[in-house]
């Protein structure tokens, strides 16, 4: 199959093993790696591939997003289906950029099995050859479409640990600002109200549940 | 900043309050109604049998008077920590449990058939009055003690953000970043252990795979699942969960201190106490004619005393402390004797040692609580002065080093999270497949991932020895998205590691803005030193700048970084940030 081309990018060598050796599996033909942005654009010099596999999550420096927007502007047409353990991009970091147009992004815990993948890698090839630039599709997720950034902020800074004030100062919002979004933060996931330091338990949850975690409630 | 002042609490707050028929209260009064009774009833001279009579009895009526005094802690008084009672029912609930005690002690004495000296009227009115006011002292006092320690809390909390302010954050964080790691890797070890032990029973088998069952294989990699979800997960939690280090526990030595350097006597409710406690008895040993004399004179004694050294102390402040213990022992050195004397004289044998040693020992006990009383009025800042001064360095060093490491282990945590885990699940899903596949190398390849995430789980970010070096790996990080062009100039101004690490961030910021949301394809940086204190850094881009309005989190950086002296400005042909910051080190002087 000549246009089952695929770049694997990931900073994890065992998960490009893995991936790789799971995607020759299914029938594609891996023709580059990189572990990082810049390999993967000097990749390009060596390759022609028709739809990439990227991390979000790519360590320090540019994320999987600016990968996939550099290797649009080389290559107009290549699928990106993006890999993450986040629910929504918009957990790494507050200047991300939206998915590329067409991009499909999948979440890898529920990878349960491999037809996720492969469906995933087929639509993007699909809309590829017939040159449709459909919007990007992100995993339905009602809770998240409803957030805003500014709340996606504060989820991530409470779940790292930082007081009000010191939200307030990175935000530049007034610290009866950040209280108003976590007030609504609160009341949008009917998280339990009680002392002060439970609802903060309560939100930094709801940060790991967003981000991939398997059950941190539970223990 | 902390407020160090709280608006002091009335009179009603601390007896109505969280002291009032705590357990602690009820401990202290017990010991000493056990010391009052033996001082009484002459219970040391007693014989051994009439000696344990009196000891049951006293327990007993304790163990009745204590499911009282649990009952009305649970009912009347339940909300006292939030809202306190009015005075009088504090009052009447003391003059309530004194009744009961009375009662109680009664009967028994009748149960036991020990013969008591003090008429059941007299114990009756005596516990009542003296368990009203001695309880209400002793929770004003504790509840004094608790207010002063958590001043104290106040003062060394905002002493700490103080400090934190001025410690150079990458200093402490290596320090930090060193205990994280051993902590992490103790806590994983044992999943390593168990890991290392099936790869051995495998290498013990056939090195053909048909033989690898999938009981094995499921149990390994059930293994590593749960090492995911308990140990990673857990640990992650832990980490997160870890607090800054608990302050020390206010000691009663404190506290004694600050009463004996400002506090006076208080003779007149000395004097009070003194009739109260003393007046019932000596009257009823030795009648009227003789014991009344005898009190008047103790009285005497005390209000001259007192009043002597308290001008004293006021007169010569700085020996305060001094006066105060001196005041103490001409008090009991006075009074004490003089009350030994004629007990001697008129009931010969009467005086124990013991008898002697209680006098003792309830007169120092009274003098400090009634001197204390007067201290919670005078909640002034001199006395807070004197904490925060005794604040020691390490002390305050030590719990920002805890800050620091638990800030610090929750963004570890974060990125634990991430990696660790993933890495862990993938590894479990790649030995399911490597069974099905029957594929005994990539098994091996698979377990030793496992055993080398359970090893080293974080991974370092290496930052460059110097401002040149990072600034390059910085831009070797975005190359091949961008063209750079770097020009520094900083001669070799000494390397310190938190201005490093600040250009780091700093141009990381600029060249992620330039890219993302300028879309730039040329990014120029500029790297100078001013007047031998500040470093300049220009990034000129040929973007179109950011496009919303309203500044975001990477600002921030900027705006705390240079303390506002930073820009950015439109230029024809792209977008222009300056940020000055300041140099640190031998070069400021």
């Amino acid at each position: 199959m000549p246009d089952r081309r695929i770049l694997v990018i990931d900073d994890d060598p065992f998960a490009r093993t893995m991936l790789k050796s799971t995607l020759t599996a299914m029938g594609y033909e891996v023709v580059g790696e990189a572990c990082s942005a810049s390999e993967a654009i000097s990749a390009l010099a060596t390759c022609s591939p028709t739809v990439a596999l990227v991390d979000l999550d790519l360590g320090e420096g540019p994320t999987g997003i600016d990968v996939a927007h550099a290797l649009r502007r080389r290559i107009p047409t290549i699928g990106i289906v993006m890999l993450s353990t986040y629910l929504d991009p918009r957990f790494l970091g507050s200047n991300q950029r939206e998915l590329p147009d067409g991009s499909r992004y999948l979440v890898k815990n529920e990878l349960s099995n491999e037809d996720l993948l492969s469906s995933a890698l087929e639509d993007v090839l699909d809309e590829a050859r017939e040159s449709k630039s459909l919007l990007a599709v992100r995993r339905e997720s009602i809770d998240l479409d409803k957030l805003t950034q500014q709340q996606i902020d504060v989820i991530r800074l409470i779940a790292a640990g930082h007081s009000n004030s010191e939200i307030s100062k990175r935000m530049w919002l007034s610290e009866g600002g950040i209280e108003k979004i976590i007030a609504r933060l609160i009341k949008q996931f009917d998280l339990k109200a009680g002392k002060e330091k439970n609802q903060r338990i309560a939100i930094a949850q709801l940060y790991y549940q967003m981000s991939g975690a398997r059950s941190a409630r539970n223990n | 900043m902390l407020e160090i002042t709280k608006p002091p609490r009335t009179l009603r707050q601390r007896i109505g309050g969280k002291w009032s028929t705590s357990w602690q209260t009820f401990l202290i009064n017990s010991i000493l109604s056990l010391l009052v009774l033996a001082e009484v009833e002459k219970v040391p001279s007693k014989s051994t049998s009439e000696l344990f009579s009196w000891i049951y009895a006293w327990a007993i009526s304790l163990l009745f008077l204590g499911v009282l005094v649990f009952a009305i802690s649970r009912t009347i008084l339940r909300n006292r920590e939030k809202s306190p009672v009015p005075i009088w029912v504090a009052l009447s609930i003391n003059a309530t449990i004194g009744i009961f005690y009375s009662f109680s002690t009664e009967m028994a004495i009748h149960f036991f058939g020990i013969t008591s000296v003090v008429p059941f009227s007299i114990r009756l009115l005596a516990n009542t009055l003296l368990v009203t006011w001695w309880g209400s002292m002793l929770t004003i006092f504790l509840d004094f003690r608790e207010e002063e320690s958590s001043a104290k809390k106040y003062l060394v909390e905002s002493a700490v953000q103080l400090s934190l302010q001025e410690m150079q954050r990458n200093e402490i964080s290596a320090l930090v970043r060193a205990d994280i790691h051993r902590e992490i890797e103790d806590n994983l070890k044992h999943a390593q252990g168990s890991l290392k032990n099936e790869m051995d029973s495998l290498s013990k088998l056939d090195s053909s795979s048909a033989s690898i069952t999938a009981q094995q294989t499921q149990r390994i990699s059930e293994l590593l699942f749960n090492v995911a979800k308990d140990s990673v997960k857990p640990l992650s939690k832990s980490l997160w969960a870890r607090e800054g280090e608990i302050y020390p526990r206010h000691t009663w030595r404190e506290v004694l201190v600050r009463v004996t350097q400002f506090q006076p006597f208080y003779p007149g409710l000395l004097a009070a106490i003194d009739i109260i406690g003393a007046a019932p008895q000596q009257i009823n040993d030795f009648g009227v004619n003789r014991g009344l004399p005898l009190v008047i004179a103790a009285t005497l004694l005390i209000l001259t005393i007192g009043t002597i050294f308290n001008l004293l102390m006021k007169e010569w402040p700085r020996h305060h402390a001094k006066l105060f213990f001196v005041g103490i022992v001409v008090l009991q050195s006075s009074i004490v004797p003089m009350r030994v004397h004629f007990r001697e004289l008129w009931e010969p044998g009467s005086a124990t040692i013991t008898w002697q040693l209680t006098q003792h020992i309830t007169g120092i006990v009274i003098i400090f609580m009634t001197s204390s009383v007067g201290a919670f009025r005078k909640m002034n800042t001199e006395s807070r002065e004197i904490f925060s001064s005794e604040i020691k360095e390490e002390l305050v060093s030590s719990i920002a080093r805890s800050r620091e490491l638990a800030n610090l282990a929750r963004e570890s945590s974060r990125i634990l999270h991430g990696a660790v885990q993933t890495r862990l699940v993938s590894c479990a899903i790649a030995i399911e497949r490597a069974y099905k596949q029957e594929s005994a190398r990539d098994l091996t390849l698979a377990l030793q991932e496992a055993l080398d995430v359970l090893s080293s789980p974080l991974r370092e970010s290496a930052f460059a020895d110097s401002i040149t070096g990072e600034v390059e790996r910085k831009i070797s990080l975005w190359k091949g998205l961008c063209d750079f062009d770097l020009s520094i100039d900083i001669g070799d101004i000494p390397n310190h590691p938190h201005t490093t690490s600040v250009v780091g961030r700093i141009i990381e910021e600029a060249i992620s803005n330039s890219i993302r949301h300028g879309d730039a394809s040329k990014i120029q940086i500029a790297i100078e030193v001013r007047e031998k204190n500040r470093l300049i850094i220009v990034v000129e881009d040929n973007g179109s700048g950011i496009k919303k309005g309203n500044p975001g989190i990477g600002s921030a950086l900027l705006q705390q970084e240079s303390g506002g002296n930073w820009s950015l400005q439109p230029q024809e042909s792209g977008t222009r940030l300056e940020v000055q910051i300041p140099l640190v080190g031998e070069l400021t002087q």
